[in-house]
């Protein structure tokens, strides 16, 4: 078929079904949610790209599957922290690895199959003054669970999302 | 309504706002011009593959032209077998590469936040120093842009030394956040120009040694994003890559890796394939994206992200990988999947995705 080009507005009214990878939610927290739920379906979802940009200066955003909150996670990192590299393992976690406070950007591909255990990659930058990445790595985490996958929750650690967090969920379901 | 190719911009979708390519002779920067919005388009993928013909050289950006003292990065360098911490503060650019080498390529991506209200964050993986098959060094890299008020409208990319060079070729990616509309139809679309269109995607009925995905063509598609989650390997590793049914030891890479507490490296030339793990088991799960600047011209490269022989909650290896395959003339037409261990190893329910970007069409 000759290629046809359709020059949409922002303000379209059609939904584009295509075989790519589309957004399902872009959240900006007012400073009055303490968490959000995004409803997905890993039937038919077949993978995630997740962004999230932790405004808080004092507390950071939980991850976490089907809202489960069992110690059903577990991550390793390459981390480096001011200067000093590790690794860190954690084999009983309660979610995905904290997402730290004090403005901390994190990009994620999520894989999440019904009937494989879950997986994801991401990449983390935390700053807190000047021109010094204070912390910065990558994270690969797996949840020991083969559920169909129906909410994707964050969760603030502790009060309300600061003002101005922004959480985006892009998913490919064609 | 079945449409053709859309070209266009589509609200919730990644697509390429910009796209230069050094042709002819090289240039002593190169400008967006003033066509971004940081404030609508939220975030950019910066994806650079430079060449070089001076050491010390590369390319660096600087948003709005910015050449204050207000950038920062830092990186975890694996070269060869040694870690290091990378940091510069109060530099005056956003970095994409580490030292370079004359005839070397380096690529690499940076995604960024974009919208004000805070500093600009942006994190992404580089392997620089490219070079027959060795990759010199691999970042995992995070940077900021120590500027809260001013919307971000054009990106300017500059030399370290010299001139950018024949060859080189940039790539900015921007989503697309609009303000919905309530939809009164549905249009259904093969693919969207300058959007990441998935040209291949295996889910495995039943268990197999290997599979291979043909009919690509990769000085069509410049770009591909690999990405997969698979159950299977053995001790004698997962599933490795190979290009074109070359099997021969025309492969790289330099790997940047964790397990339990202690981060390493190591570099490998002359290698059959690029691997997609560092240590493997029976039965376990590996996960990861790559990467790969398709186009030929030019030593094939890629970066990448992998988590290794993970079972139930426990993990083993995390890694970046920045690869390469020695071919510099041949169309990429296809990529094949091998599992080194005897018998059929990649096991039923695993999926592996190809997406193109296809910026021309």
């Amino acid at each position: 078929m000759a290629s046809t080009q359709v020059k949409l507005s922002p303000y379209n009214n059609a939904k584009i079904t295509f075989n790519g990878l589309q957004e399902i939610s872009d959240f900006t927290a007012t400073g009055a949610e303490a968490s959000l739920a995004v409803t997905t379906n890993s039937d038919t979802d077949k993978e995630y790209i997740i962004y999230v940009s932790n405004k808080s200066a004092t507390q950071g955003i939980l991850v976490r599957l089907n809202n489960d909150s069992g110690a059903n996670y577990g991550y390793q990192a390459v981390d480096n922290n001011a200067g000093t590299i590790t690794g860190i393992q954690n084999t009983s976690s309660t979610s995905m690895p904290q997402i730290t406070n004090t403005t901390t950007d994190y990009f994620m591909f999520l894989q999440a199959p019904t009937s494989f255990q879950k997986m994801a990659i991401f990449q983390y930058a935390r700053w807190s003054s000047g021109t010094t990445i204070t912390q910065q790595g990558q994270v690969g985490f797996i949840y020991n669970s083969t559920a169909n996958i129906t909410s994707l929750n964050f969760i603030s650690a502790s009060g309300n999302f600061a003002s101005g967090t922004r959480i985006i969920v892009y998913v490919r379901r064609a | 309504m079945q449409f053709g190719n859309l070209n266009g911009l589509v609200n919730g979708t990644e697509s390429v706002v910009f796209d230069y390519e050094v042709t002819g002779s090289a240039v002593a920067s190169i400008s967006t011009g003033s066509i971004l919005n940081g404030d609508d388009d939220v975030t950019y993928t910066i994806i650079v593959r430079s060449v070089d013909t001076a050491s010390n050289a590369g390319v660096y950006a600087r948003l709005n032209n910015d050449s204050s003292a207000i950038y920062g990065t830092r990186t975890i360098n694996g070269n060869n077998a040694t870690v290091t911490d990378r940091a510069y503060t109060s530099d005056t650019r956003m970095l994409f590469n580490d030292a370079t080498l004359a005839s070397n390529v380096d690529f690499g991506f940076m995604r960024i936040h974009a919208k004000t209200g805070a500093v600009r964050l942006a994190n992404g993986v580089w392997a620089s120093r490219i070079s027959g098959t060795t990759v010199t060094f691999v970042d995992s890299a995070s940077s900021v842009y120590n500027e809260t008020s001013t919307n971000i409208t054009s990106i300017t990319f500059l030399p370290v030394t010299g001139q950018i060079n024949i060859g080189t070729r940039i790539i900015i990616l921007k989503t697309n956040n609009f303000t919905n509309g309530t939809p009164t139809g549905i249009i259904t679309t093969p693919y969207i120009q300058g959007s990441w269109y998935r040209v291949q995607s295996t889910t495995h009925g039943s268990d197999v040694a290997n599979f291979t995905w043909s009919s690509l063509d990769g000085d069509r598609d410049v770009l591909y994003l690999l990405t997969f989650l698979y159950k299977g390997g053995g001790a004698s590793g997962s599933a490795n890559i190979t290009i074109n049914g070359d099997t021969g030891a025309n492969y790289g890479e330099q790997n940047l890796y964790a397990n339990l507490t202690t981060a390493s490296a190591s570099r490998n030339t002359a290698q059959s394939r690029w691997r997609t793990s560092i240590s493997a088991g029976a039965n376990r799960y590996y996960t990861g994206y790559f990467l790969i600047f398709a186009k030929t011209g030019q030593v094939r490269t890629a970066v990448g992200q992998t988590l290794d022989n993970a079972l139930t909650t426990t993990p083993s290896y995390n890694n970046a990988f920045g690869c390469v395959w020695n071919n510099t003339a041949n169309n990429i037409t296809s990529i094949t999947f091998t599992d080194p261990n005897a018998g059929s190893q990649i096991l039923t329910g695993s999926q592996f995705n190809l997406y193109a970007l296809r910026p021309n069409g």
